[in-house]
C-alpha cells in the first residue's frame, strides 16, 4: 500500500512540475566534452504540448495503477520502473538535439524490459522479443543520427531542415522513419505487443502500448518530418509511409476481428490505429498532418480507457477470455458506459473525438489517392466489427452463474476510467479549438491557417461524412446477420475468417508466419550456426594452444632458475655486454 | 628542508643506539611513524627547497647536494608510504623486544638512504647512499635467521656486488670523461663528448648496474627469493621503496635530466622493460607460493614503469610515474594481504588459502581491490597508469610495445585470477578456526584498499596536479 501511494504522490509532483516547466519555458545545454557533443534541452512548440500531455495521462493512469497493482507480485520493482521510464520519456519529449534524444530514447529500454518482466518468469520470453524488436529500431534510429552527423549536419532541431535530395539523406531519413516506426509499434515492429497483452502487467498495456509508445514514436515521426528534415518530401518517401501507414491498419485490424481475448483484441487494434497516424503523417497536407496528431492524443485517450476497461474486467471477473466473460453491463454498468464511450470513439462515430480526427485523415488520403482512403475506410469497417462483437460478447448476451457474483470495480480504479471516457467526450465537443492550437504549435502550419472545415470542405465533406455513415451502418448490418446467422456473438466474424483469401492469412497468421521476428529467428538460427563454427575455432586457441603456449613458455622459464649463481651472474653480465655493444653500435 | 629528510632518520638512529636507549625504548617506532607521517604531508603540501653540504675544496667530484623537485616530490611519498605501511606491519608481526630494535636500526638506514637517493645531484653520491640502503637490505632480508632468509640474502649480496662493479667502473669512466661526477657535469661532458666510446660504455655500465638493482629481467635472479624469504614487513618495504627507489628511480632520474633521451637508451629501457612485463608475467603463473607471485608480479609492473618511461613521450613519463607511486600501493596491499593469510594457514601456499574467504572476508575483499588495480580495471588507479603508459607508447609511434602492454595485461589478469579464484572459490575449508584478525592489518588492508579506489577515482586531479607538473618540468 505505502509504495502505491508514494507512487500516486510522484505522479502528482511529476505533473504539477510539468506544468511548472510547460509554463516557464527555458532552453539548457551541457557540453559533453567530446566532439563537440552537447546535451541539450528545450521547451516550446509540439514538444511541450506532448510532453504535458504525457504527464495527464501519467497522472490518471498512476492512480489506477497502483491500485491495480497491490499486493501484486514485484509491485514496487514494476511501479519504480515507470518512474524510470517517466524519466526517460520527459527526456526525449525536452530534448533540443538528437543526441540528447537518443540518449533518454535508448534509456527507456531498461524500464521496458523490467517493466514486462516484472510479471514473473514467463514473461522473461515477451521481455527479450520486446527488447530486441525495439532495440532493432532504436538501433536504426541511431544508425540515421550517425549518418546525418557523419553527413556534416548538426543534430540541433533548431537548425535549419535538410532537403532530402540525395542518397545520403534519404537512407536516413528512412531509418530514422524506422526508428519512429519501432516505438509507436506499427508494421513491421508490431509482433511483441500482442505477447506482451498476455504477459505483460495490464498497467503496462495501457501506459505504454497504448499511450506513451504512441506519443514518442508519433511525436518523433512529426519532428522528422516538419523539423529535421524539410517538406516536402520526395513523392516517393511519402508514398512509403502513406502504405506503410494503410498496411499496418489493414494487417492489424484483421488480426484483431478473430481474437477471442479482451486485451489482445486491445492490443491488435493499438497497432492498427497507429496505421492511421503515420498515414495522415505521411500525406505531407496540413490536413493530414492535423489529423495525425489529433489522432495521437485521441487514439491515447481511447486505447488507455478500453485497456483500462479491460484491467477492470480482469480485476472483477478473473480472466479476460470473452468467452467466459457475457452480460456484465449489468454488474458492471459504469465500466460498461465507459466501454461505450470510448468504443465508439475508436470506431469514428459521431460526435465523439475519433470521428473528426479520422475525417480528417480520410480527406488528405483520399486527396493523395483514392487507394490510402480505401485502406483507412476499411480498416473502420473492421474496427467497428470487431468492437461490437467484443462489446456484444463482454457485456451483453447471457450472463454464466459464476458470473453473477461480479462487483462493481472500486471506485479509485473507475475514476481514472471515467476521466478519459469524459475527455473523449470533450475532445469531441472542442475539435475545433484542438485542431486550431495544433495549427498553432507547428511552425510548418503557421503559414497555411487551415482549419477542419476547410480541409474536410474541400471535397465537400458531406460525401466523405456520409461513406462513414454507410459502413459503420455496414459494421452494425454486418454483425446483426452473422450473429443471427451464427447465433454467437463470438462467432460473429467467423465468416470474415472463413472468406477467401482471407483464410490463408489467418492459417499464417495463427503460425506466427506472418511475425517478422520469428522470421529474423530463423535467419538468427542460420548466423548462430555459422558463428559458433568460428566459436569453436576462437575457443580452440583459448582452450587449446594459447594456455599450452603460455604454460609451456612459463615452465621453462622457471626451470631456468634453477638456484645456480653462475647462470644468474652470467644473465647479468651477458645483459650488460648487450647493452654496451648496442649502445656502441 | 630537504636536509631534514636525511638528518632526521641520523638523529633518530643515533638516539636509538647511544645511552639514552633504554629511558626511551618504546619511542622509536612513534618517532619514525611521526617522522614518516611528516615527510608523506610535507611531500604532498610541502614547497620546493635545496641545501648545499660538504665543500668543494676537498675535490671538485665530492659535492653533497641536495635538491627536491616534482620528481621527487612524488618519489618521497612513495618512501613514506611503504615506510608506513612498513613499520606498523613490524610492529604488528615482530612481538620480541630484540628483533623488533635490530629491524628498527635498519629500517632507519634504510629510509635515510632512500631519501638521500631521492634527493641527490651526483652520480657518486649517488652510488654512496644506494649501497647505504642495500648494505641495510641485506641484513633485513637475513633479519630471521632460518636458511632460505640466509640464502636470498646471500644471493641479493652476490648480485648487488655485480651491481657495485657496474656502478664504480661507470663512476670511474665519468670521472675520466667528463669535469665532475655532479649531473650537470656529466650531462656538459656527454653535450661536449657524446660521440666518445668511453662514455657510452660508461653509460652502459651505470645503466645495467641500477637495472641489477632494480631487478629488471635478466637483471632479475635475487628478487623472487628476496621478496618470498623476507619477512612480511621487509617484503613491504622492498617491494615498495627500496627496489624502486635504489634502482627504478635512479634511472628516471638519470635519463630525464642527464642522458636525455636519444633513440639508443629509449630502445634499451623498452626492450629490458617488454622483457620484463611478458617474462615477469608469465613467471608469476607458474608460482605457487603467495609472495614468490607477488615478487615476480612487481618485475612485471615495474615493467611498464620502463616502458613508460622508454616512450619518451609526456603521456607517457607521466603514465610511468603515476603506476611508480600505484605500485606501491596495490602491492603494499597485497604483502599485507599475504601477511594476514600467514597468520591463518601458517604458509605462502596459495593451495592452503582455498575458501579463506569465509573466515577472512575483510581480506579477501581488499586483495581484490590490490587485484584490480594490478590488472588494471577501471576505476581503480592501476588502470589509469597503464592507459597513460600504453598511450604514451602509442604517441611515440612504438605500436609494438603498446600491443605487448596491453597483451601483457592478460596474463597479469591471469595470475591474478588464479589467486582471487583460490581465495574466493576454494569451498568452505575446515582447516580454518574463525580466530580475531588483527584489526591493525584490518585497518591498513582497508585504508590501502582506499587509497587505491580514491587515486582511481580522483586521477584527474593527480593527473593535473602532479604526475603532468612532474613530466612537464621534465621534459624539454
Amino acid at each position: 500500500m505505502i509504495p502505491g501511494i508514494f507512487f500516486i504522490i510522484a505522479c502528482l509532483l511529476h505533473f504539477g512540475l510539468a506544468l511548472f516547466i510547460f509554463t516557464h519555458p527555458v532552453s539548457l545545454s551541457f557540453p559533453l566534452g567530446v566532439f563537440g557533443w552537447e546535451l541539450g534541452f528545450r521547451v516550446g512548440g509540439l514538444s511541450a504540448s506532448v510532453f504535458l500531455a504525457a504527464a495527464v495521462f501519467l497522472m490518471i493512469l498512476g492512480v489506477y495503477t497502483a491500485i491495480f497493482m497491490r499486493g501484486k507480485k514485484n509491485s514496487v520493482l514494476f511501479l519504480s520502473s515507470i518512474i524510470f521510464s517517466a524519466l526517460c520519456v520527459d527526456g526525449v519529449f525536452l530534448a533540443a538535439n538528437l543526441l540528447t534524444l537518443l540518449f533518454f530514447w535508448e534509456a527507456l529500454l531498461i524500464p521496458l524490459w523490467l517493466m514486462i518482466a516484472s510479471r514473473g518468469s514467463l514473461a522473461f520470453k515477451t521481455a527479450t522479443k520486446a527488447l530486441i524488436i525495439v532495440g532493432v529500431g532504436d538501433f536504426c534510429l541511431m544508425a540515421g543520427a550517425a549518418l546525418l552527423w557523419a553527413q556534416g549536419y548538426t543534430l540541433w532541431f533548431s537548425a535549419p531542415p535538410i532537403m532530402v535530395n540525395n542518397t545520403a539523406t534519404s537512407v536516413a531519413f528512412i531509418l530514422l522513419f524506422l526508428g519512429a516506426l519501432s516505438k509507436a509499434g506499427a508494421l513491421p515492429f508490431h509482433s511483441w505487443i500482442p505477447d506482451a497483452a498476455d504477459d505483460a502487467p495490464l498497467p503496462f498495456m495501457a501506459l505504454f502500448p497504448a499511450v506513451m509508445e504512441k506519443l514518442l514514436g508519433i511525436y518523433f515521426l512529426a519532428l522528422i518530418c516538419l523539423e529535421i528534415f524539410a517538406q516536402p518530401l520526395p513523392s516517393w518517401l511519402g508514398l512509403l509511409m502513406m502504405l506503410t501507414g494503410g498496411i499496418t491498419i489493414i494487417f492489424a485490424v484483421l488480426l484483431a476481428l478473430v481474437q477471442k481475448d479482451y486485451k489482445k483484441l486491445l492490443s491488435y487494434h493499438a497497432i492498427s490505429q497507429v496505421g492511421y497516424m503515420v498515414l495522415g503523417i505521411g500525406t505531407g497536407l496540413p490536413g493530414g498532418i492535423i489529423g495525425g496528431l489529433f489522432h495521437m492524443i485521441n487514439n491515447a485517450l481511447y486505447k488507455s480507457g478500453l485497456f483500462l476497461t479491460s484491467g477492470s474486467v480482469e480485476r472483477q471477473a478473473g480472466t479476460t477470455d470473452l468467452a467466459r466473460l457475457g452480460g456484465l453491463f449489468s454488474r458492471m454498468p459504469i465500466t460498461a458506459v465507459c466501454f461505450i464511450i470510448t468504443a465508439v470513439s475508436i470506431s469514428g462515430v459521431w460526435p465523439f473525438n475519433g470521428f473528426f480526427s479520422k475525417e480528417l485523415i480520410y480527406a488528405a488520403a483520399f486527396k493523395r489517392g483514392a487507394i490510402f482512403y480505401i485502406m483507412a475506410i476499411l480498416g473502420s469497417f473492421f474496427t467497428a466489427a470487431s468492437f461490437l462483437k467484443l462489446g456484444h460478447a463482454a457485456y451483453w448476451g447471457k450472463i454464466t452463474p459464476v458470473n453473477k457474483q461480479i462487483k462493481e470495480a472500486p471506485f479509485m480504479m473507475l475514476m481514472p476510467t471515467v476521466v478519459i471516457a469524459l475527455f473523449c467526450i470533450a475532445g469531441g465537443i472542442f475539435h475545433q479549438n484542438i485542431e486550431v492550437y495544433i495549427t498553432k504549435i507547428i511552425p510548418f502550419l503557421n503559414h497555411t491557417p487551415i482549419i477542419h472545415n476547410e480541409a474536410v470542405g474541400e471535397i465537400s465533406g458531406n460525401i466523405l461524412v456520409m461513406m462513414t455513415l454507410i459502413i459503420l451502418g455496414g459494421a452494425i448490418i454486418n454483425h446483426v446477420f452473422a450473429f443471427r446467422m451464427t447465433g454467437s456473438s463470438l462467432k460473429a466474424a467467423e465468416h470474415i475468417n472463413q472468406a477467401p483469401f482471407l483464410v490463408s492469412f489467418y492459417r499464417r497468421a495463427e503460425n506466427k508466419e506472418l511475425d517478422p521476428y520469428e522470421f529474423a529467428k530463423v535467419g538468427m538460427g542460420i548466423f548462430l550456426r555459422w558463428a559458433s563454427a568460428i566459436e569453436a575455432r576462437i575457443e580452440n586457441f583459448y582452450e587449446g594452444w594459447a594456455p599450452t603456449l603460455i604454460n609451456s613458455a612459463s615452465a621453462a622459464l622457471s626451470r631456468m632458475h634453477s638456484g645456480n649463481y653462475a647462470w644468474y651472474i652470467l644473465w647479468a653480465v651477458g645483459g650488460t655486454i648487450s647493452v654496451i655493444i648496442f649502445m656502441l653500435r | 628542508m630537504a636536509g631534514w629528510l636525511v638528518l632526521i632518520p641520523f638523529i633518530i638512529l643515533v638516539l636509538m643506539n647511544s645511552p639514552v636507549r633504554r629511558i626511551i625504548k618504546h619511542a622509536y617506532f612513534g618517532l619514525l611513524l611521526v617522522f614518516l607521517s611528516w615527510q608523506l604531508g610535507f611531500t604532498i603540501f610541502g614547497s620546493q627547497r635545496s641545501l648545499n653540504l660538504g665543500n668543494n675544496s676537498l675535490a671538485p667530484w665530492l659535492k653533497f647536494q641536495l635538491n627536491i623537485d616534482s620528481l621527487s616530490v612524488i618519489v618521497l611519498a612513495v618512501i613514506s608510504l611503504a615506510g608506513l605501511v612498513s613499520l606498523i606491519l613490524a610492529q604488528v608481526l615482530i612481538k620480541e623486544n630484540r628483533p623488533r630494535q635490530h629491524f628498527l636500526n635498519l629500517f632507519t638506514i634504510a629510509i635515510l638512504g632512500m631519501n638521500a637517493v631521492t634527493m641527490l645531484e651526483d652520480v657518486f653520491s649517488l652510488y654512496v647512499f644506494l649501497e647505504v640502503t642495500a648494505v641495510s637490505s641485506f641484513v633485513l632480508i637475513a633479519l630471521q635467521k632460518n636458511r632460505d632468509c640466509l640464502e636470498a640474502s646471500f644471493k641479493y649480496l652476490v648480485m648487488s656486488s655485480v651491481a657495485t662493479l657496474l656502478l664504480l667502473s661507470g663512476v670511474a669512466l665519468f670521472i675520466l670523461t667528463c669535469s665532475g661526477t655532479s649531473f650537470a657535469a656529466i650531462s656538459e661532458g656527454m653535450a661536449f663528448a657524446g660521440t666518445s666510446p668511453w662514455i657510452k660504455v660508461a653509460l652502459g655500465l651505470f645503466t645495467c648496474g641500477l637495472l641489477i638493482k632494480s631487478g629488471m629481467i635478466p637483471f632479475h635472479a635475487w628478487v623472487p627469493d628476496a621478496y618470498a624469504a623476507a619477512s612480511d614487513p621487509v617484503s613491504v618495504l622492498l617491494a615498495g621503496a627500496v627496489t624502486k627507489v635504489a634502482g627504478l628511480y635512479a634511472i628516471l632520474r638519470l635519463v630525464i635530466f642527464v642522458w636525455g633521451f636519444s633513440p639508443v637508451i629509449e630502445q634499451t629501457l623498452l626492450f629490458v622493460g617488454a622483457l620484463s612485463v611478458v617474462g615477469g608475467a608469465l613467471l608469476a603463473l607458474a608460482q605457487k607460493d603467495f609472495k614468490r607471485m607477488l615478487a615476480y608480479s612487481s618485475i612485471s609492473q615495474l615493467g611498464y614503469v620502463l616502458l613508460g618511461l622508454g616512450s619518451g613521450t609526456m603521456v607517457g613519463v607521466a603514465g610511468a610515474i603515476f603506476h611508480f607511486f600505484n605500485h606501491t600501493v596495490f602491492k603494499s596491499l597485497l604483502f599485507v594481504n599475504a601477511a594476514s593469510f600467514k597468520q591463518h594457514t601458517g604458509s605462502d601456499d596459495m593451495e592452503k588459502l582455498k575458501g579463506v574467504s569465509s573466515v577472512m572476508p575483510c581480506s579477501s575483499i581488499t586483495s581484490l581491490a590490490g587485484f584490480f588495480s594490478g590488472a588494471g580495471i577501471p576505476p581503480f588507479a592501476g588502470f589509469w597508469s597503464k592507459l597513460l603508459v600504453i598511450l604514451g607508447l602509442w604517441e611515440a609511434s612504438r605500436q609494438g610495445y603498446a600491443v605487448i602492454a596491453i597483451l601483457a595485461g592478460l596474463l597479469t589478469m591471469g595470475y591474478f585470477l588464479n589467486l582471487e579464484r583460490k581465495i574466493f572459490l576454494g569451498g568452505e575449508s575446515v582447516e580454518f578456526k574463525k580466530h580475531k584478525v588483527n584489526n591493525t592489518i584490518v585497518w591498513l588492508e582497508v585504508t590501502l584498499a582506499l587509497l587505491t579506489l580514491l587515486c582511481g577515482l580522483f586521477y584527474p586531479y593527480l593527473l593535473e596536479h602532479f604526475m603532468l607538473p612532474a613530466a612537464a618540468s621534465m621534459l624539454p
